[in-house]
């Protein structure tokens, strides 16, 4: 945390140094700690530095041997000796209360940029540990307060405890057996790309020693665009082809309930809503039966990236992910339309997640 | 504590980069964390407390109680506002004094420090500045930062404390208080935790710390000091180096330690242990002081070193007979003499020896000191007297005392020999009706012609005064010498303590042909004294005098408390040897000792080695094995009982369920399915239906059966590889 405080204040040349050394440690730290989805933390991939407490304790001890051999008092020598010796035993102690940890990674995570994510993992510990905490190593980007302000406030009754580290989750006691811990990602940039390293913080014994280490669990995050939905309400960005007011019609239209027409019945599926069911033939008795409905304009929506206003492409994008998210919500059926690919007409949630994964990877 | 919320999860999604402290980074604390932070304040401090003004030591009682009050209302608040919420209550520190009255205060308590600091001394003054700042930082924290500055600096108060006070008892508690301030860290990092758990933790972590420290303090080097440090100033105990009449019985009551001495070889006789502290040899009638005083303290850096080697050199002594080693720890007395047997030598730099052949050291003995010395008892001191030095010694105040001084004239010429003069003067004392007693009646003036002729009681001052001064009247060079006479031997402990109570003066003379001579007048009145220490008369007299409020006397009687209090003196000497009087020169000798058994392969050092070879394997062998509960042990009996099986070419396959592994073994080798089916129908008991049902001993009586069943089991199999059904 200090370090990046730090950081604002340098210049952006001993920022990029910064980077260049960050960038070496990490592809050490590739070799070092490889990637798996299942870890244990022992004497291989822990690493201890003293804290800004335990150096001063250390120039603390220091200062009670000078006061010991100038006043020749054997017993504050020997207070300080039985200090430096405590501070050894403590930095075994915080060692092992990291060490022995077992981790389990069961999934990847997929989310809209900026939105809070949380990724799951099982922790198992043969014995009570104390002061855990885990964190995405995650640079400071600029914190969208208006999302997480809803989260925070949910959270607050919960979260009584001191310190206000943001976008990490802190054990204060871990007790033995499975556990399953819920850490915070936010998601910055839109693609699939690898989750990177959890960095999970010690300073249990006496804040003496921050024990710590940086796991890999081989992760992917899918991250969507971000779904931005006012393209449709301005109209001075809508100054597009007429194909893609069409477009934007058919689908304003689509979305209005009283211009659906009636399509057919088919056999309900889990997952439906009861409003769609049709309630008169379930009281026939000829069964759970759903009514489809069809747009009433042209037919199937298409979304097209290339009919789409002009905009940047991550623009483009997001009115795309909104697009989709909007239609999922309301179970609409559409096909999606990238230059590279094509996203069959369908309106299934494995459609939704197919569509907004391809504009991920776009 | 509770174990509700145990694993409470924080998630705080919040701006990091805001630069002032907002509400939500003050740091919380619960309750308890609090009380320990006011107790350990509290516990701090009392190690200090002798050593305190009056105002400071109010205004940290009065913080301390405020505070105390605060918090107490504070969670009594939150215990009412929701009595059944067990949860622990985090709030941060009230602002009980608004910043600018904190402000104020230390600037007024540092202002008032200063100017106290006159009549404090400098290092009372700073340990005044050092706790009233820990006092005031307990009225703010605001975030972690100062809650380690407030436990280092509780740590240094406590410690601090061992400047004035190294007696064992003392140091041991501080030792324990020092540790004990890491308690609130424990509390900070792991609040979830019992009170009790904490504690063990600490506990052990601090018994593991010992061997490092005592290794270190054994073997790391022991170096001088680096700079001048502000000295305790305290009054000054013991001996003065004026001696009034009547000076000495103040001492003679108190039950203090004024030294500790161990022979090297054998123990002298008590007789003989004269230790000379001090010469007087200056009276002006009322008073004894040391001569050539006028030219100040400063003159002891003066005189030479206490070597053997300068007093070879030198004229003013003859070096006979053998030497006796012995080691002495002086107790602090805030002076500079030291306490030697005649004549005594010392190889230690900071050890000079006056003229009159009485050691010091250079500096003030503040704090405990151990020194070693050599004497020779048979030495001959000063086998030629400087003409300085014998007329400062038949020095005569003519005015005060004109009965004795017609008396020693009148000697002179009745006896022309100094022996035969010194032994009618004894024997005055010891025929007439001469009395020693720690209460004499009062003397006019201090007058000694009083004393002599008059009421003829007192003690060893007024004796050795009264002959001294008779014998510069007679012409023979005389001082008066004060120490200390004997002491109390400590069998268990096999050192010799000498208390105040043992404080002595006598006389030297000196004559041509033996140089000067010691020649003690308590020895002529009351022998028992000088030979045995107090008479039982003394004694007595000695216990009725101490006697406060409720006296001593019969507890002192007792056997048990005599060898109680021996027991724990002989501790306190082995701490004091060891522990507080481990100098540099010591280590060297103890170093040399090591290595020198280490060359020889001393027992002792393959039995350590073999006791750390040992401790080191029962560790491994702890940290390896993984701790089994029952249930597992079950598991794994099974599982060995299936690498046995697989030996005799029964492999259960993976697919396999262990039911039907037991079938086929049921059809294979009939003869062994009895016991096999034991065990596997145990297993799968275990596995698919928990023991939930059954006790824990139920449990360890099923792993008995199912252990004789594997034995049975492994014989079998071990027949039948012989073909013996």
């Amino acid at each position: 945390m200090l370090s990046k405080r730090k950081n604002t204040m340098f210049s952006s040349v001993t920022a990029g140094l910064k980077g260049a050394l960050n960038k070496r440690f990490n592809t050490w730290l590739a070799r070092r700690i490889p990637q798996h989805s299942q870890q244990v933390i022992n004497h291989r991939n822990i690493f201890i530095i003293p804290t800004r407490f335990g150096a001063g304790l250390m120039i603390f001890m220091l200062l009670l041997f000078l006061l010991g051999t100038n006043y020749q008092n054997n017993v504050i020598i020997l207070i300080s000796y039985l200090l430096v010796s405590f501070f050894i035993v403590v930095l075994h102690h915080s060692f092992f209360n990291l060490s022995g940890l077992k981790f389990q990674a069961t999934s990847s995570l997929q989310g809209f940029v900026d939105a809070q994510l949380y990724f799951p993992l099982v922790v198992t510990s043969n014995k009570a540990r104390f002061n855990i905490s885990f964190s995405f190593a995650q640079a400071p980007a600029k914190l969208d307060q208006k999302i997480d302000n809803s989260l925070s406030d949910n959270k607050q009754i919960e979260s009584q405890t001191f310190t206000s580290q943001f976008d990490q989750v802190k054990l204060i006691e871990l007790t033995a057996g499975e556990n399953n811990i819920r850490i915070p990602y936010r998601v910055c940039k839109r693609g699939e790309y690898p989750l990177g390293r959890v960095l999970i913080i010690s300073e249990f014994g006496f804040g003496l020693f921050r024990t710590w280490t940086r796991l890999d669990f081989a992760q992917q995050v899918t991250a969507y665009p971000k779904p931005i939905a006012n393209l449709w309400t301005d109209k001075q960005q809508s100054v597009a082809g007429e194909e893609a007011e069409n477009n934007v019609e058919s689908y304003q239209d689509s979305y209005q309930p009283g211009q659906d027409e009636f399509h057919q019945l088919q056999h309900y599926q889990l997952g439906e809503p009861l409003s769609r069911v049709a309630w008169k033939h379930v009281a026939r008795g000829q069964g759970w039966l759903t009514k489809q409905y069809q747009q009433a304009l042209s037919g199937k929506l298409e979304l097209d990236f290339e009919h789409l206003p002009s905009g940047t492409l991550e623009q483009r994008l997001s009115w795309l992910s909104y697009a989709i998210k909007d239609c999922s919500d309301k179970q609409i059926a559409f096909s999606l339309k990238l230059p590279n690919q094509m996203v069959e007409y369908d309106h299934s949630s494995q459609h939704t997640l197919k569509c907004l994964s391809a504009l991920a990877r776009y | 504590m509770t174990k509700k919320s145990k694993q409470s999860i924080e998630e705080n999604v919040l701006p990091r980069k805001s630069k002032k402290p907002s509400k939500n980074n003050k740091l919380k604390l619960n309750g308890k964390m609090y009380f320990s932070l006011l107790a350990f304040q509290l516990l701090n401090l009392l190690t200090l407390v002798l050593q305190f003004n009056l105002l400071y030591l109010l205004f940290a009682i009065f913080a301390l109680a405020l505070q105390f009050f605060v918090h107490f209302k504070l969670v009594r608040k939150s215990s009412l506002a929701s009595p059944t919420s067990q949860s622990i209550s985090f709030y941060a520190a009230p602002k009980i004094l608004p910043s600018w009255l904190i402000f104020l205060l230390a600037i007024s308590g540092s202002v008032g420090i200063a100017f106290a600091g006159q009549e404090l001394g400098l290092l009372l003054s700073m340990i005044h500045l050092l706790c009233f700042a820990y006092s005031l930082k307990m009225f703010e924290i605001p975030s972690r930062k100062d809650l380690y500055q407030l436990v280092v600096l509780g740590i240094f108060v406590a410690t601090s404390s061992l400047i004035f006070i190294q007696s064992i008892y003392f140091s041991l508690a501080v030792i324990v208080l020092v540790l004990g301030n890491f308690l609130i860290l424990i509390n900070l990092f792991a609040p979830t935790m019992a009170m009790s758990a904490q504690a063990k933790l600490l506990a052990k972590l601090s018994l593991y710390s010992v061997p490092l420290a005592v290794i270190l303090f054994v073997g790391f080097p022991k170096l001088s000091p680096f700079w001048q440090v502000p000295n305790v100033e305290s009054a000054k105990v013991g001996l003065s180096d004026n001696v009034k009449i009547g000076d000495i019985a103040q001492l003679a009551l108190s039950d203090e330690l004024a030294f500790r001495v161990s022979f090297q070889n054998s123990n002298p006789e008590h007789a003989q242990l004269y230790w000379r502290a001090m010469v007087l040899d200056d009276f002006d009638g009322v008073t004894w002081r040391q001569g050539l005083r006028e030219k100040g303290q400063r003159n002891n850096q003066r005189y030479g070193s206490a070597t053997l080697e300068h007093a070879n050199s030198s004229a003013s002594v003859q070096i006979t007979g053998e030497g006796l080693s012995y080691q002495v720890i002086a107790e602090p007395s805030f002076q500079s003499w030291l306490f030697a047997l005649d004549f005594a030598t010392s190889e230690q730099g900071d050890i000079g020896q006056r003229n009159d052949f009485s050691l010091f050291y250079r500096g003030i003995i503040s704090q405990t000191l151990s020194y070693q010395v050599t004497s020779y008892p048979k030495a001959k001191l000063a086998p030629i007297l400087a003409d300085e030095t014998r007329a400062l010694n038949l020095l005569l105040s003519t005015e005060n005392n004109p009965r004795l001084l017609a008396k020693g004239r009148q000697l002179r010429r009745q006896y022309s020999d100094n022996s035969q003069l010194i032994n009618r003067v004894l024997a005055e004392f010891n025929q007439e009706n001469y009395f020693y007693t720690l209460q004499p009646p009062r003397l006019n003036n201090n007058s000694l012609d009083q004393f002599y002729f008059d009421t003829r009681a007192g003690f060893c001052e007024h004796y050795a005064s009264t002959f001294t001064y008779l014998m510069r009247a007679a012409g023979i060079p005389a001082r008066m010498v004060v120490g200390y006479l004997g002491g109390e031997f400590n069998p268990s402990g096999n050192y010799l303590s000498v208390y105040q109570r043992n404080a002595h003066a006598w006389s030297e003379v000196w004559l041509p042909d033996s140089g000067w001579q010691r020649v003690d007048p308590t020895a002529a009145v009351d022998p028992e004294r000088v030979e045995s220490g107090f008479s039982s008369n003394l004694m007595q007299e000695y216990d009725n005098l101490s006697s406060g409020l409720f006296s001593m006397q019969p507890l002192r009687a007792m056997w048990w408390y005599k060898q109680l209090k021996m027991q724990i003196d002989a501790i306190d000497y082995q701490w004091t040897r060891w522990v507080i009087g481990y100098t540099g020169q010591k280590q060297s000798r103890v170093m040399a000792e090591l290595l020198a058994s280490l060359k020889q392969g001393k027992n002792i050092v393959y039995f350590l080695l073999i006791l750390i070879t040992i401790a080191l394997l029962v560790y491994v062998y702890k940290s390896v094995k993984v701790r089994v509960k029952p249930d597992d042990k079950i598991k794994a009996l099974y599982l060995k009982t299936l690498a046995l099986m697989a030996k005799h070419k029964l492999v259960k396959a993976r697919s396999m369920t262990a039911e039907q592994f037991a079938d086929i073994v049921a059809a294979t080798r009939p003869e062994l399915s009895a016991h096999f089916t034991t065990i596997s129908k145990c297993f799968a008991h275990l596995a698919y239906q928990n023991f939930d049902d059954i006790s824990q001993q139920e449990r360890h009586i099923q792993l008995i059966k199912l252990q004789s069943s594997y034995r049975h089991l492994r014989w079998q199999l071990w027949l039948a590889k012989f073909g013996i059904r």
